[in-house]
């Protein structure tokens, strides 16, 4: 075979080889579920499992680590290790096939409020490899009838933003356990007699314990455009609620000619 | 010999064509995908008018006594509850006897003629609805059965999925389509559906998907920016040596197939051992660090868009990277993120690579929803300049898919 020959099977094998890795590209890891959340009883233990599925055309090997993670910190040994048990650090997968990895949660009888952690599931490298994907899931565990339950509204602020009217607020969470918080904004006239807006706080986002969180959006389409409000003395009045519980704060700002926004 | 070839090869060039053209005649996201992108932009799916054979889909609109609906897409990332366009809708009732109105996704070949396909695979139907006026607790969603000739809706109400009318915020459904019991899902005409009769009400749709009770993948796949193809390892050209910002030969190209709750984020760090080991490592004392850096885009680098993979870095104070060509002074240039050991954790978003608002786009914070195909590509680079000659570097980068 001459040399025109071999350049021209060298050409032909690289379209075939694309043609052979098109067909590899949607393979990879999954791990589920993707949150657990347990309320049990100090000195209980709870056993559940994560479900591990290789889809690559390779045998693989998931390496699983898991950290401290937003724990409440008044117990006295917060390690996760103390509280969470798996089997095994290392899963082998044959390729196409999924696993179970059982894992024990036991709560030590001195436990209280709450302790998180995160569980990552990582493929191990092959030698030479310089990427590793993972894949990370919290655990969160309430201490049953242990919860103290204290968050307010650290502070609320109205700005003015490129994109219009923007808000900013900061939930403090001062108890022991973690909560996902979602509330309004309720913009009234300058005697809070009318209500001119509402706008709705719909994140799912938690806040830990012991932690503070921001939380910010402008207040576009539905809600207040830059020129929605005319110009004036306004009350807002922002509502959260989480737990069952509800805590408000409340700002006056001004609305000036050219619809910006002025706190005092 | 030659002559031998030339047939192999024009036997094997009929083979490609016909493997490519089959390629578009066989589903592939709707046979493939977990989550199913109806109106997405972070999951592969079904494309307006423009999808594969299979993944084709029509948007069809209409009204007997009611006014016909207006569905139009507007692009506010801020407002949007997934990427950066959600559907703003609008429905006028009327008091005439038998009148209705509605929109649905009908899958489509070719241009425009209706099909029937097979969704069994999915057991959900999810999207995101945000009330604005009216009321629409009695508007009902779901998916028309075949066969075309007589067709055959299957829905609920949105108040029986728990829209809170009162409220103007995002609201997430869930449609079980398992419990259509007589429904024979392997012959759907219409997708999705929204159906109203007299309801007069504004609403928003946004994140409209078909998902499995099965869970889908995440995988990262590094290639070369070469030819696109598969490898296993990230290189740095010789000719980086001592040079400062160099992109690297491969990139990454990320593919997620789950959709497990909305608080999802794909980050990429430095896993080093150490704060301070954010980039390329030394591997005989690990003293000498080379810095990383990171961009992800929907597209190939480099492209016609300036995207030049010429990494610069701007001066005092803020030390920014861009590509070449692009604004040193405007953040939402600014395309290229310092890496981040796993050690210093989350406290900036330099390691935010992907969430529900889309690709990061830009130190200034912004992001960009995606069309099919969703495949980000993550570009490196490394600031070479203090290379020393004889040592090996490495770094072992870790993208992370989490959840909270």
């Amino acid at each position: 075979m001459n040399k025109g020959s071999v350049n021209f099977m060298k050409k032909f094998f690289s379209i075939f080889g694309l043609l052979f890795f098109y067909g590899f590209s949607f393979a990879g890891l999954s791990v589920d579920p993707a949150i657990v959340n347990v309320v049990a009883d100090a000195s209980s233990s709870y056993e559940g499992k994560y479900v591990l599925k290789n889809t690559y055309d390779i045998p693989i090997t998931v390496i699983l680590k898991v950290e401290d993670w937003n724990t409440y910190s008044g117990n006295t040994n917060t390690d996760v290790n103390r509280w969470l048990k798996f089997d095994k650090d290392k899963y082998y997968i044959p390729s196409g096939e999924l696993i179970e990895v059982p894992y024990k949660i036991s709560l030590p009888e001195d436990m209280k409020g709450s302790v998180s952690g995160r569980v990552y599931f990582s493929v191990e490298q092959q030698q030479g490899q310089m990427v590793t994907i993972a894949i990370s899931v919290p655990i969160y565990v309430v201490v049953k009838g242990t919860e103290k339950i204290d968050f307010k509204i650290d502070s609320f602020d109205l700005q003015n933003s490129k994109k219009g009217i923007s808000y900013k607020f900061v939930i403090k969470n001062d108890g022991n356990i973690h909560f996902r918080p979602s509330g309004v904004i309720e913009i009234y006239d300058k005697k809070k007699k009318k209500l001119i807006r509402t706008v709705f706080i719909s994140e799912t986002v938690p806040v830990y314990a012991e932690k503070n969180r921001e939380f910010s959006g402008v207040m576009t389409g539905n809600d207040i455009k830059k020129d929605g409000l005319k110009k004036g003395k306004y009350t807002a009045v922002l509502k959260i609620k989480a737990l069952g519980r509800d805590v408000s704060k409340e700002i006056k700002f001004k609305v000036s000619k050219l619809g910006e926004v002025v706190t005092s | 010999m030659i002559q031998n070839i030339k047939i192999i090869f024009s036997f094997f060039c009929v083979c490609l064509f016909v493997m490519l053209f089959a390629d578009n005649l066989v589903a592939d996201n709707l046979s493939d995908k977990h989550v199913y992108g109806l109106f997405s932009e972070n999951f592969n799916g079904a494309t307006q008018e423009a999808g594969t054979v299979d993944d084709n889909i029509k948007l069809n609109i209409w009204a007997n006594g009611d006014s016909l609906p207006i569905v139009s897409t507007t692009t506010t990332p801020a407002s949007a509850k997934e990427g950066n366009i959600y559907y703003s809708c609008t429905v006028v009732g009327s008091t005439a006897t038998d009148s209705y109105s509605g929109f649905c996704y009908t899958f489509i070949t070719g241009s425009s003629t209706t099909v029937t396909r097979n969704i069994s695979a999915f057991s959900m139907l999810e999207f995101y609805i945000r009330p604005k006026t009216g009321d629409v607790s009695a508007i009902s969603v779901g998916i028309t059965e075949g066969p075309i000739s007589s067709p055959t809706d299957r829905t609920v109400t949105l108040s029986s999925l728990g829209v809170d009318n009162s409220s103007h915020a995002w609201q997430k459904c869930t449609v079980d389509l398992t419990s259509f019991s007589s429904a024979d899902l392997t012959n759907i005409k219409n997708c999705f559906l929204v159906n109203t009769t007299k309801q007069t009400a504004t609403f928003d749709l946004d994140s409209i998907v078909l998902k499995r009770s099965s869970i889908g993948e995440f995988n990262v796949a590094v290639k070369n920016i070469s030819d696109n193809l598969e490898t296993s390892s990230v290189t740095w050209s010789s000719s980086s040596f001592r040079n400062s910002w160099i992109a690297a030969e491969q990139y990454l190209e990320l593919s997620l197939d789950i959709l497990e709750t909305d608080n999802w984020t794909v980050r990429i760090y430095t896993d080093n051992g150490d704060s301070s080991k954010d980039g390329l490592v030394d591997t005989t004392d690990g003293s000498n660090v080379l810095q990383m850096c990171w961009r992800v885009s929907q597209n190939t680098l480099p492209n016609a868009n300036g995207d030049t993979l010429l990494i610069t870095q701007s001066g005092a104070p803020n030390y920014a990277l861009y590509d070449s060509g692009k604004s040193a002074t405007d953040p939402s240039y600014y395309t290229w993120f310092y890496i981040t050991d796993i050690a210093t954790g989350d406290v900036t978003d330099y390691s935010l690579l992907w969430d529900s608002r889309g690709y990061h786009i830009s130190v200034g914070g912004d992001f960009g929803g995606m069309s099919n195909p969703i495949y980000p590509k993550v570009y490196l680079g490394a600031n070479c300049a203090d290379a020393i000659g004889g040592l090996i570097y490495s770094a072992n980068v870790r993208v992370v898919l989490s959840y909270e």
